[in-house]
């Protein structure tokens, strides 16, 4: 059984965003949501993680029916969303960011420090600043942050709002490794990108076109098809 | 997996300050201790009582700080809050022939009460329409709630003596800063826990902080509530200084001046509310000092008898527009640097914070 299941998912805000999109991504898998501005990827990940109510579909995770409930109640089911443009609090230093992010496991301390070095351990970078200022970051770290703290709330599912937006390839390269490693310790991730340099770490690629499904592959089928040319206008690296 | 323990570089290249760096912070807590603890023991009662709205002011402005300046939310009624909380100990004390602690008590009680009602039906919105809820609570209750005469005494008002123990003013100003210093440690305590950082986050980004399992709508409630709680005890604690409380000072005036106060001080700054809500709490005192004032106010042609007390509502939104445009974070940030002193760092002239307060803070 897959570990999110989506049906017909149709999500507006006054108009149709979502057209009835259907997708499956298996446990253990990196899935990749590929698409143009506007094609609705955010709008996908966002109501996969509470914070938009779909007006028809469904959504199950884990075999149970999660659409339109609160995002309060998917962390604590397993669902984390890194929103897109990092979103660290700026004010706030690197540990209290991470703090946040194990904000439903607030009373299960032990377990709280085991993530903080597992994020630690991921993102050596976030150690030496974890007393500094989030805003004082780079956009590197920043976006490190925003993986970390959203790994604090120990997700099954991670769900990652275009994780190389303004980062150098270099950063990106990074970044998608260290996601890599995070799927190989049993995480599945969705990564929303328009940088098909993340298509070595994926297993799924889905491409969205206004609203619809226009591609899904998995393993060789992604890597034969001819992606860029033929659905994200040719250039974007 | 098992991850590799890795230490954060906490506390590399903290500055450290020598003995006479000590010594000479030393002296200047010695200072402000003898300012706020001795130099009222030397001045008459009448001035005293005003010493004591400052310190009531400081209560007020930090109980306004909670909304303002952690979650983001304006409230245009505090002063319907602040107003509750006096009523509420007069009518304890007066009429219930209960004690001051009694008063104090349920003042900073229903003041919680009447944020969890208030907040419990209109937190559904924020920024401009909360404001607007809040705005029209005053309103409700600067014409309707205090006017009811069974509580309030209607125009007549309600006595409100000070405590067995406390009669004097001096002793009462002691009183009072006491207060606020249990209110200054509920604050400081607050904003360490996890609740505290939730409602930081609330205030950057709601949507965010929703993502991570924050529950939006309880954190700001218990927000609102904590500062009601706040605002009673203000309230209670104005009450018992004026020995009376009256309905006409509870008026939306009285709630942009609180407003006002609390944005000049600075937001999240305690030392900068502080001082923001004494300023404002003494500024037509100090305006009165002024030599050939009155005779200026008496010049000025207006369609009725301008007085010192109208200070705040002409002095304050000018300083409003100074903190906007040049210092976002008021008093309080143009102290960091000697607060910062004063708690053993390095001092650094520059160092106002990492945009700690921002005129975009406050959310429409």
């Amino acid at each position: 059984m897959a570990l999110l299941e989506i049906e017909e998912l149709r999500v507006g805000y006054g108009f149709p965003v979502l057209m009835g999109i259907s997708f499956e991504v298996e446990e253990g898998e990196t899935a990749v949501l590929f698409g143009l501005n506007g094609a609705g990827k955010t709008t996908t990940v966002s109501t996969i993680a509470g914070m938009l109510k779909p007006d028809g579909g469904a959504i199950r995770f884990d075999g149970s029916d999660i659409a339109g409930r609160p995002p309060t109640q998917l962390v604590r089911d397993g669902v984390a969303l890194v929103p897109e443009g990092r979103r660290v609090f700026p004010a706030l230093s690197v540990s209290n960011n991470l703090r946040l992010g194990s904000w439903t496991r607030r009373r299960e301390q032990a377990e709280v420090d085991q993530r903080r070095q597992l994020v630690f351990d991921y993102f050596p970078r976030l150690a030496e600043r974890a007393d500094q200022a989030a805003g004082t970051l780079s956009g590197g770290e920043q976006q490190m942050l925003a993986i970390g703290r959203a790994l604090m709330s120990k997700p099954r599912l991670l769900l990652i709002d275009e994780a190389s937006l303004g980062l150098s390839p270099a950063l990106a390269k990074t970044v998608f490794q260290v996601v890599k490693r995070i799927n190989d310790d049993g995480v599945t991730v969705i990564i929303v990108e328009q940088n098909v340099g993340v298509l070595p770490y994926a297993d799924r690629a889905l491409i969205m076109e206004k609203g619809t499904l226009v591609f899904s592959g998995v393993g060789d089928e992604i890597r034969n098809a001819n992606l860029r040319e033929t659905y994200l206008g040719g250039g974007s690296e | 997996m098992v991850p590799a323990t890795v230490e954060p570089a906490a506390t590399a290249g903290r500055h450290r300050p020598s003995a006479a760096g000590w010594g000479l912070r030393g002296v200047v807590w010695a200072a402000l201790a003898y300012l706020v603890l001795v130099f009222p023991l030397g001045r008459p009662a009448t001035t005293v009582i005003l010493y004591t709205t400052a310190v009531c002011y400081g209560i007020v402005a930090l109980s306004l700080n909670v909304l303002l300046g952690y979650v983001g939310q304006i409230s245009l009624g505090h002063q319907a809050f602040v107003g509750v909380g006096a009523f509420t100990s007069a009518y304890v004390v007066t009429e219930q022939g209960q004690s001051f602690w009694v008063g104090v008590l349920a003042a900073a009680a229903i003041g919680g009460g009447q944020a969890l009602v208030l907040g419990g039906v209109s937190l559904r919105v924020r920024g401009l329409y909360f404001a607007l809820i809040t705005l029209s609570y005053g309103l409700v209750a600067q014409d309707n709630i205090f006017q009811i005469e069974r509580l309030t005494g209607g125009g007549a008002g309600q006595p409100a003596p000070k405590p067995q123990g406390f009669e004097t003013e001096w002793r009462y100003y002691y009183l009072c800063v006491g207060f606020l210093a249990v209110v200054l440690y509920l604050d400081w305590r607050m904003m360490r826990s996890k609740s505290g950082r939730a409602l930081l986050a609330l205030r950057e980004n709601p949507r965010v902080a929703a993502t991570f399992g924050i529950n939006v709508r309880l954190a700001t409630l218990f927000a609102f509530v904590v500062s009601g709680v706040f605002a009673g005890l203000g309230g209670a604690l104005i009450a018992h200084n004026d020995t009376f409380v009256s309905p006409d000072p509870w008026n939306f005036n009285l709630a942009l001046v609180f407003v006002i106060m609390t944005v000049v001080g600075g937001l999240r700054s305690r030392p900068g509310l502080v001082i923001g809500g004494a300023f404002f709490a003494l500024l037509p005192y100090l305006i009165e000092q002024i030599p050939g004032f009155d005779s200026l106010l008496e010049a000025i042609p207006a369609p009725r008898d301008l007085s010192p007390l109208i200070a705040p509502l002409v002095i304050g939104p000018l300083l409003l527009i100074v903190n906007l445009i040049r210092f976002p974070g008021g008093i309080g940030q143009q102290l960091r640097p000697i607060t910062r002193w004063l708690a053993g760092h390095r001092f650094d002239l520059h160092d106002r914070g990492l945009k700690e307060v921002q005129i975009t803070d406050v959310r429409a």
